[in-house]
């Protein structure tokens, strides 16, 4: 029998239609009720476990701690100490033991101004309970920096570095100073001019000292300048 | 009939178009971003916490920064040059003084920019 026209393109329509449209989703099968109280109950478990866990370690991060600062208050129950992180409170009580070094001594002896290591526990506010409260000596610089930048000047005892966006900083080298490049130990006469370095030092008001410089591999192409009265100095080796 | 074959063939071929898009055109460009953002320096420390009072003279200091980045590591007496790995980690063991150690951690770039972390560490033989 001859198919029609009509039917025909209607076939390929359709075929292309069913080719072409996209499947229905497969609905699932529905979960029995005691399976769903089971997987409940074990993730309880596991948020209580997890939680348990996270209190221990929040508490390990609180015991054994030292805030080291010098001493602004005082009282016979607390001490405000200016810390490098900035103001911290503590408490002393009883139990709290007092040091100057080595020797036990006691509340009396300390004076504001003074520069003390305070141990013990801190509490959810920040506050340290003192175990032990020792007096330190007071370290000769507590500006320590560690600076990168490119050798512009050198003299016997200096070397003048321009860090990224930051003024030419002067470090006094001497003896106890130690140099580095690459994993070796080097000398003074390793460095030279346009060089970058890495330099640990300590700042002063009268003149910054380097205790450790780095020898970079990798230089600058700078044209020396002439010494005029601008900041740029001479670039010299002597 | 031809002509509703060719029709039908033409209308498969949209459709083939539409749910199965390319993602580059007939130039083969992706259209696609074609750059990625610089990678910026990082540094975080992992270890140790700061203001923290150890019984053991040797600290382990280690973190993350960015991949194959130079770390400084100065303690009181002791500087430390290290190199990250490929995935920016470092690690370094450092010999505590007694008392009070002050600990920088410094990370530079090739460009000489720099991030710094600091720790304050209180070493006591005695376990207070």
């Amino acid at each position: 029998m001859k198919i029609g026209r009509k039917y025909q393109v209607a076939v390929i329509i359709a075929l292309l239609f069913v080719v072409y449209r996209p499947l229905p989703v497969m609905a699932q099968e529905a979960t029995s009720t005691s399976s769903l109280s089971t997987k409940l109950k074990a993730l309880q478990a596991e948020i209580a476990s997890k939680a348990a866990q996270l209190k221990a370690e929040v508490t390990k991060k609180l015991q054994n701690r030292a805030y080291i600062g010098f001493v602004k208050l005082k009282s016979s129950t607390s001490l405000t100490l200016a810390t490098r992180a900035g103001s911290k409170i503590v408490n002393i009580n009883d139990f709290t033991d007092f040091y100057s070094g080595d020797q036990k001594t006691n509340l009396k002896t300390l004076n504001t101004d003074d520069y003390v290591a305070a141990l013990g526990d801190v509490d959810e506010t920040g506050v340290l309970t003192a175990r032990r409260v020792v007096k330190l000596k007071q370290p000769s610089s507590f500006d320590r920096v560690v600076l990168w930048g490119y050798v512009t000047q050198i003299t016997d005892s200096t070397i003048t570095l321009k860090p990224v966006n930051n003024q030419l900083q002067t470090f006094a080298v001497d003896k106890t100073t130690s140099y580095q490049m690459g994993k070796n130990n080097t000398d003074f006469t390793a460095i030279r001019q346009n060089k970058a370095v890495i330099v640990v030092g300590f700042k002063s008001d009268k003149i910054n000292k380097a205790r450790f410089i780095y020898i970079l591999p990798y230089s600058i192409s700078l044209k020396v300048k002439n010494a005029t009265s601008s900041a740029t100095p001479s670039a010299v080796k002597k | 009939m031809i002509l509703i074959l060719v029709i039908g063939l033409g209308l498969t071929y949209i459709f083939y178009l539409i749910l199965n898009p390319k993602s580059a055109d007939k130039y083969g460009f992706n259209l696609g971003p074609v750059t990625t953002a610089p990678v910026s320096l990082t540094l975080a420390v992992s270890s140790p916490d700061d203001n923290l009072l150890t019984n053991s003279p040797n600290l382990l200091i280690s973190g993350t920064t960015s991949p194959n980045s130079l770390v400084v590591i100065s303690t009181n007496d002791n500087d430390q040059i290290l190199t990250a790995s490929g995935s920016g980690d470092f690690s370094y063991t450092a010999k505590l003084n007694d008392g009070a150690n002050s600990i920088k951690i410094s990370t530079f770039d090739d460009q000489g920019n720099s991030k710094n972390e600091d720790r304050t560490v209180y070493y006591s033989a005695e376990k207070i």
